[in-house]
């Protein structure tokens, strides 16, 4: 599914993590394209590798992580070789990302103007004020009530639907051209959830974004993927179009995903992974 | 047979494997074991009576008769050293016990009860940590009078607010989860609760300060030795000799400068071995 | 407003204490001993003296009345004599104090200046030679007993390579300036003395590295600790991810965060320089508050027992109330979620 409008391309990428009990494999021969404008769903569970991929794009693994091999092509590059200051300079301009809790994501002790106007500051040499109006005009966009106040506050001062908006204000607010997602809403109110997800979407629609967006949640995938990644213990099972994927799984895992999914009405005992993959 | 038993039963336990592969905590084991032996020993391998004044041989230089010297009476300081640590570790093992047991019953009570009494409580070991912890206990042990149990009281007096304090805060971390409240839900009562849910939990973090205590509480006892109060002379503990030395310095260093040394290597393996423990046993104390 | 609320609460907090401080004093001072002049007079005292005595103390008073007369004298300074000096106990207290804060002010800067770069450095360069040898340091310097290590650097940098002069404050025949603030380092730089600041500086270095020692390996580690346990935090990793520049990420990122337990710690570290004061200032002769507290205890000078350690007290507490009011503007988490 390689195509000229291509804004990423990920080849054969396998990252391995030194710990006390050896090297561990977290990823493993993974490729994938994302095309402009397009929203990748990198789907499964905990410990599948999914969070590892999307901090080795930005290059922001772990000291005890290790790129065993793969190309990571973005922007014509191959941003595994792009030296520390080359790849800082992509970072919060280029690529973008979020994570899951916003509110640890925030330094406590600095307040939101701050936090959000340092990007513009770093990346285009903005002055405090032009920054701090850039800021405010972001915080209005992804619909915070009050941005001065915002502007002034402190992060454990908001609710955790307000920060999060703060964080996508801050990843976005440089319109990159890639946004990772990792699990934004999973640690929001289920009412927030839907109202963060809608602001993702609207905002990466209007600036043409291309997102990977990182979730244990098939049917969150369903809801806003163009394409679905999915996989299972570093390795990938699934990738294509979403519909494509829904309709006809070709991998047992992802079958076993899709029975798991919740339905209203459904009588009978769920099957068991182990059981799906044996039939 | 039953130290048969006692001992494989350590050696199979893995946090003690895990202790002693740490780099501090082998160190740190090595220490304070040969320590304890010293003290327990003391009698077997002490080369010479403690109190012996070999009055011939009187600020003797190490040499292989008195391989630490003698000291101004002609006492063997080695052996004085090694009866020493009968006394340091005496006092720092119970010492640590008594404000031990008593940190524990106030922040389990103060922890568990909440509300007037836990202020109350809390003011209190607030009054007691204004004191820097010497000062205190040099006011408590002279008032108290010399000897080696009012030393211990003393001492005791200072650190219990700390285990209080310690004790207290692991219980309010843990008074709020869920298998708290079921066994209350149940009907438990609050004294079993407290100790068959509670008390497990605390265990950890109160074995590793303790442990470090060990060592804070050599020194602090050396340094009321060295001013002179609690321990008197001739009882041969560790900064009692130190100051009994200190007239000889220039010419006869070694009165001082050995007694001195083992304090330090005393504190630095139960330092040592508590560093350990907090990483084995993954203990987050406070800050 | 919720500032001024945290540290009118702090200074309630503080006048508690005092008092539990002033009533401690008056246990150790009274209630313990079974025979306070006594045991000064020894058995062979007539008994008229100590009857006299006796009744210039007040100890034949019911011991509540001799209670509230206690708080009421101290309150208004008035420790009694001092049986060793015969002076008012406040008068000695106002002599020896200023020494004893200088002392312990001149050894806390050097204990911060190398503890926190070391910590610092240790951190960033975790597992490094650097680091272990930091650490090394740091154990061995919070084990180290500070009477032993000041009796071990003066035989060797005094005695034997004379590098550091005698104990004391000045060298003999160096006349003191008139004091303005006690301390002698301040006066000779305000009256331009400046022969005396320099002798008066050779003399304070020795003893402030004893003193200091402990705690510069102590405000190693901890500074170790909270720039590592910042770092791993997920906002380092945000800010790393925002594309700033590394020295940015540390000194804005790291650096807040990292240095407010430091503050803190180094509320306690006075604390613990005041005790080893005590120690430190036998050794090396230092006419301070911490000698004469010692001489206090040993020749169970009660008077001065009670004046020399509830000046002491009185000082810690007041560095940690300082302390903790600085955390509250430092910290803003401590100041809770915004009204409305």
């Amino acid at each position: 599914m390689t195509c000229l409008e291509d804004i990423l391309k990920v080849n054969n990428l396998t990252v391995s993590y030194r710990t006390l009990r050896g090297k561990v494999k977290a990823v493993e021969n993974v490729s994938f394209n994302l095309g402009k404008g397009k929203i990748l769903a990198v789907v499964g569970e905990t410990g599948s590798g999914k969070t590892t991929v999307g901090l080795a794009i930005l290059r922001i693994l772990p000291p005890n992580a290790v790129i065993e091999k793969g190309e990571i092509w973005f922007n014509g590059k191959n941003i595994l070789d792009l030296d520390e200051d080359a790849m800082r300079r992509i970072r919060g301009k280029e690529i973008s990302i979020i994570f899951q809790e916003p509110k640890i994501t925030l330094n406590p002790v600095l307040k939101i103007g701050e936090q959000i106007a340092e990007v513009p500051i770093e990346h285009l040499g903005l002055d405090k004020k032009e920054a701090y109006r850039l800021a405010r005009m972001m915080l209005e966009r992804t619909g915070v009530p009050d941005p001065d106040r915002v502007m002034n506050s402190y992060p454990h001062e908001l609710s955790g639907g307000m920060a999060q908006r703060v964080v996508i204000s801050i990843a976005m607010i440089l319109r990159p051209k890639l946004l990772v997602a990792d699990e934004p809403t999973s640690a929001l109110d289920v009412s927030v959830q839907a109202q963060v997800l809608d602001l993702i979407q609207e905002l990466v629609r209007e600036t043409g974004t291309s997102v990977i967006f990182i979730t244990h949640d098939l049917s969150l995938a369903a809801e806003i993927a163009d394409e679905i990644l999915v996989m299972y213990y570093g390795k990938v099972v699934e990738y294509g179009d979403v519909f494509e994927v829904f309709k006809s799984p070709k991998h047992p895992y992802t079958r076993a995903l899709l029975n798991a999914i919740p339905r209203i009405g459904f009588r009978g005992r769920l099957k068991s992974l182990e059981e799906m993959i044996n039939e | 047979m039953k130290t048969n038993k006692i001992i494989t039963m350590l050696i199979k336990n893995e946090k003690l494997i895990e202790l002693w592969r740490h780099p501090n905590g082998k160190i740190g084991i090595i220490i304070s074991v040969v320590l304890v032996l010293m003290a327990v020993f003391a009698p077997l391998i002490s080369p010479y009576d403690p109190n012996y004044p070999d009055t011939a041989n009187r600020l003797a230089p190490p040499s292989i008769k008195h391989l630490l010297g003698t000291d101004q009476l002609g006492r063997d300081i080695l052996s004085r050293i090694i009866w020493g640590s009968r006394i340091s570790l005496s006092i720092a093992f119970l010492a640590v016990f008594v404000t031990s047991v008593i940190g524990l019953v106030v922040g389990l009570v103060s922890g568990y009860y909440g509300g007037k009494i836990d202020t109350l409580l809390m003011r209190i070991t607030d009054i007691f940590m204004a004191f820097p912890r010497l000062v205190l206990a040099l006011a408590f042990a002279s008032a108290l009078g010399p000897g080696i149990y009012n030393v211990i009281i003393a001492i005791s007096i200072v650190y219990w607010s700390f285990y209080a304090r310690l004790i207290r805060g692991v219980v309010l971390q843990i008074r709020n989860e869920l298998y708290i409240q079921a066994a209350k839900a149940v009907g438990a009562s609050d004294v079993r609760i407290m100790f068959r849910h509670i008390l497990p939990m605390v265990t950890a973090p109160l074995l590793v300060q303790a442990t470090l205590d060990i060592g804070g509480t050599i020194l602090l006892a050396s340094g009321l030795g060295f001013l002179g109060i609690g321990v008197q002379p001739p009882t041969p503990e560790w900064g009692v000799m130190v100051s009994e030395g200190r007239r000889f310095i220039t010419h006869e260093w070694w009165v001082s400068t050995f007694p001195g040394l083992f304090i330090l290597i005393a504190t630095l393996g139960f330092n040592l071995l508590g560093d350990a423990l907090r990483d084995v046993l993954d203990v987050k104390l406070k800050r | 407003m919720r500032v001024r609320k945290l540290i009118a609460r702090r200074i309630a907090l503080m006048i508690f204490v005092l008092w539990g401080i002033i009533t401690i004093t008056f246990i150790v001072a009274r209630v313990i001993p079974a025979d306070p002049i006594g045991s000064i007079l020894g058995p062979q005292a007539p008994p008229e003296l100590v009857e006299k005595l006796r009744k210039e103390w007040g100890l034949d008073k019911p011991l509540y009345q001799q209670y509230f007369d206690y708080i009421i004298n101290v309150l208004h300074g008035d420790f009694g004599k001092s049986i060793k000096t015969n002076r008012p106990v406040l008068e000695d207290l106002k002599q020896f104090f200023p020494a004893t804060i200088e002392l312990a002010t001149f050894s806390l800067i050097i204990a911060v200046l190398i503890g926190v770069p070391l910590g610092i450095l240790s951190a960033l360069k975790k597992d490094s030679a650097i680091d272990y040898l930091s650490r090394m340091f740091a154990l061995t310097g919070v084990s180290t007993p500070v009477f032993w290590l000041g009796l071990v650097l003066l035989y060797l940098f005094y005695y034997k390579i004379q590098i550091f002069p005698e104990p004391g404050r000045l060298s003999v025949g160096v006349q003191p300036p008139d004091p303005i603030t006690g301390m002698i380092l301040l006066d000779s730089l305000l009256r331009g003395k400046f022969d005396v600041f320099l002798d008066a500086l050779k003399h304070i270095i020795l003893p402030s590295i004893v003193l200091g020692f402990y705690n510069s390996a102590y405000i190693m580690r901890i500074t170790r600790a909270s720039v590592l346990e910042v770092i791993s935090q997920e906002y380092v990793r945000m800010a790393v991810a925002k594309g700033l520049r590394r020295r940015k990420v540390i000194l804005k990122h790291v650096f807040r965060n990292a240095m407010i337990p430091i503050i803190t710690v180094i509320g306690i570290t006075y604390g613990s320089l005041l005790e080893g004061a005590v120690l430190t200032e036998t050794i090396f002769a230092w006419p301070g508050l911490g000698r004469y507290a010692t001489q206090a205890f040993l020749s169970l000078d009660y008077n001065a027992v009670v004046g020399a350690t509830f000046l002491i007290a009185l000082v810690y507490s007041l560095v940690n109330l300082v302390v903790d009011v600085l955390y509250i503007y430092i910290d803003p988490r401590t100041r809770g979620a915004l009204e409305g």
